[in-house]
């Protein structure tokens, strides 16, 4: 009748729904509260938390009580179905505090490969399909400084690199992976009053196949 | 007592219609998300892109798979995404729905776990919804399985009989919701933007948030003290949630809310699908009573409206294709237009209640004219 449950008749199978559902339950809540709790404080979140906290739970409860193993595994055959259940705590509970506009690569001798100037020409910065399917910076990996987002913003940065320099036919040895950043205003403030910065997410060479610093 | 009281609650009878709602709305949006990725199928999930297979899976979790840790061809991706739309959009149909519905989930899971990076919470409710809905016989109503089942069985037990399941699968969506809005409610108690009223007006005066940033810029600050109350009301709202659905009351209050902040959202920020997700989500909430009242008021309006007279189908039970004829239109008949009579020996007929004969073409294109757009595909 259901996908998963194999026609057992009456009561037996009433007991096979509610087993499944009670450990379902139990690993929603372990996974939505007990990571939390297990979760340093003062760690920024951002958006990659899901698949931070997955990492976070195999690394805690490896090798723990029985319950807990027991859980482990229930998570671990969800993540094998890519934690097709398991929703954790996805908002920020900090919202972001900085505006981030366009995100751009340059040759790190000093010849831009992308445009510098759309940093500054159009509302959303320049920025691409891909920049805009990576989500919003200020609450996204682009702002993180964990290793994990250093990796991604690097791959990222070589990927963009590579197609510009292939569109405009330059070689290139390096690139620079910048965004325009300036805090939100207060209330009352104004906010063209407030300069822009270029911060620098992530820089180094991008000619080679090597793995870009910063990955673990 | 409490076995009876849990078999009551959680294997109960259900009416399967406001699932079937909330299917043809997940299906749509899962459908656009599959859909729209094609767009950067080289960038975002190849070796050519920007993550290639060998460095996300050296990111993930080793029991994370994903067919496109298999694939790594863009335009194989491409069809596969492709594939993977076709059958959101069938599961949206309702045609085929549940192995539609594995397939779709299937290849919308692989994308997430490929490239996690660029996913944002409506990713993973869409997925978690399309979870939830293949647990449940979603494909009973509103769908055409249940057309051509009905017409199988010659129109029979139809409107007065709606389709039912067991209760379980929905008393589980039914948790995820509220532990959702438990899971973000705790998330965002620990953050002073929330206890000090501030989180909402730095999510709508952020351009990359606020659907109309340069219209409601200038009227933000005078407007401040009413987004710090909305911030607390926000706050305590998604807290309480779950503790007010065991309540009749307390889940009309709660879900009120959540109409006015997800509609709030839906109109001010630019956070595409998760508003439509969760209000979605609402539907495992709704009775199939109000939701059919509903649709009984709107039948009867357009009866009124458009039909003075029920038509009159006289018919051969012998008659293999007439026979045919009447139970497709049985089956299809959602305003109760057409009254299908079997005689033996008479030739097929239309006429009027009131008995005045009808040719048959101008019969077909007034069915034609008010049955639901799925009709038109069987006539």
């Amino acid at each position: 009748m259901y996908v998963f449950v194999v026609p057992i008749p009456g009561r037996a199978r009433r007991f096979a729904i509610t087993a499944f559902a009670a450990v379902h339950v139990i690993a929603l809540l372990w996974w939505n509260f007990g990571m939390v709790q297990l979760r340093p404080r003062d760690q920024e979140p951002t958006q990659g938390d899901g698949w931070t906290r997955m990492h976070e739970v195999a690394d805690v409860v490896d090798g723990s009580g029985n319950i807990r193993g027991f859980l482990t595994g229930y998570v671990r055959v969800a993540a094998l179905f890519q934690q097709w259940v398991l929703f954790g705590p996805n908002a920020p509970h900090e919202t972001g505090r900085i505006e981030v506009r366009g995100i751009t690569g340059f040759d790190i001798a000093g010849q831009p490969i992308l445009d510098p100037d759309v940093l500054h020409a159009t509302e959303d910065g320049g920025l691409t399909d891909e920049t805009q399917m990576i989500g919003n910076p200020p609450c996204g990996w682009s702002r993180s400084d964990s290793s994990r987002a250093t990796f991604l913003r690097a791959s990222y940065a070589k990927f963009h690199a590579s197609v510009a320099a292939e569109e405009r036919g330059v070689e290139y040895i390096g690139v620079q992976f910048l965004c325009m950043v300036r805090p939100i205003h207060q209330p009352g403030e104004d906010p063209e009053a407030i300069e822009w910065r270029t911060e620098v997410l992530w820089a180094g060479p991008v000619a080679s196949n090597a793995a870009p610093s910063g990955a673990r | 007592m409490i076995a009876a009281w849990w078999r009551r609650f959680f294997f109960g009878p259900r009416d399967v219609r406001p699932l079937a709602l909330m299917r043809i709305g997940v299906g749509v949006i899962v459908t656009w998300m599959l859909l729209e990725r094609i767009a950067v199928a080289r960038a975002a999930l190849s070796d050519e892109g920007w993550l290639p297979s060998d460095a996300a899976e050296a990111l993930m979790d080793p029991w994370h798979w994903s067919i496109f840790h298999t694939i790594d061809q863009p335009m194989a991706i491409a069809a596969l995404l492709l594939v993977g739309g076709g059958c959101a959009l069938l599961f949206t149909a309702g045609l085929f729905t549940r192995p539609a519905g594995v397939v779709a989930f299937v290849i919308l899971a692989s994308t997430h776990v490929r490239n996690p990076a660029v996913l944002y919470g409506a990713d993973s409710v869409a997925r978690i919804w399309l979870f939830y809905l293949l647990l449940m016989p979603c494909g009973r109503a509103w769908s055409i399985d249940a057309i051509r089942a009905r017409i199988r069985g010659g129109g029979r037990a139809f409107r007065e009989q709606p389709a039912l399941m067991e209760s379980w699968p929905v008393r589980l969506l039914q948790f995820q919701v509220a532990l959702v809005y438990l899971a973000t409610g705790v998330s965002k108690f620990y953050g002073a933007d929330y206890h000090e009223g501030t989180a909402l007006w730095f999510a709508l005066a952020n351009p990359t948030y606020s659907r109309f940033y340069l219209v409601a810029e200038p009227v933000l600050s005078s407007v401040a003290p009413v987004l710090a109350v909305l911030t607390l009301v926000t706050l305590w709202w998604e807290l309480a949630f779950a503790f007010m659905m065991p309540f009749r009351l307390g889940r009309r209050v709660a879900l009120s809310i959540g109409l006015f902040v997800h509609g709030g959202i839906l109109v001010a920020m630019q956070i595409q699908f998760w508003g439509p997700l969760m209000l979605l989500s609402y539907l495992s909430f709704v009775s199939g009573r109000s939701i059919h009242r509903f649709w009984i008021r709107h039948l009867r309006e357009t009866r009124d409206k458009r039909w003075s007279q029920r038509l009159v189908l006289r018919f051969d039970p012998g008659d293999g294709s007439a026979e045919s004829l009447a139970a497709r239109l049985q089956a299809l008949d959602s305003f109760g237009l057409i009254r299908c009579v079997p005689e033996a020996g008479v030739e097929t007929s239309w006429s009027l209640a009131s008995g005045e004969a009808v040719p048959e073409s101008e019969a077909r294109g007034r069915v034609r004219g008010v049955l639901p757009l799925i009709g038109r595909l069987f006539f």
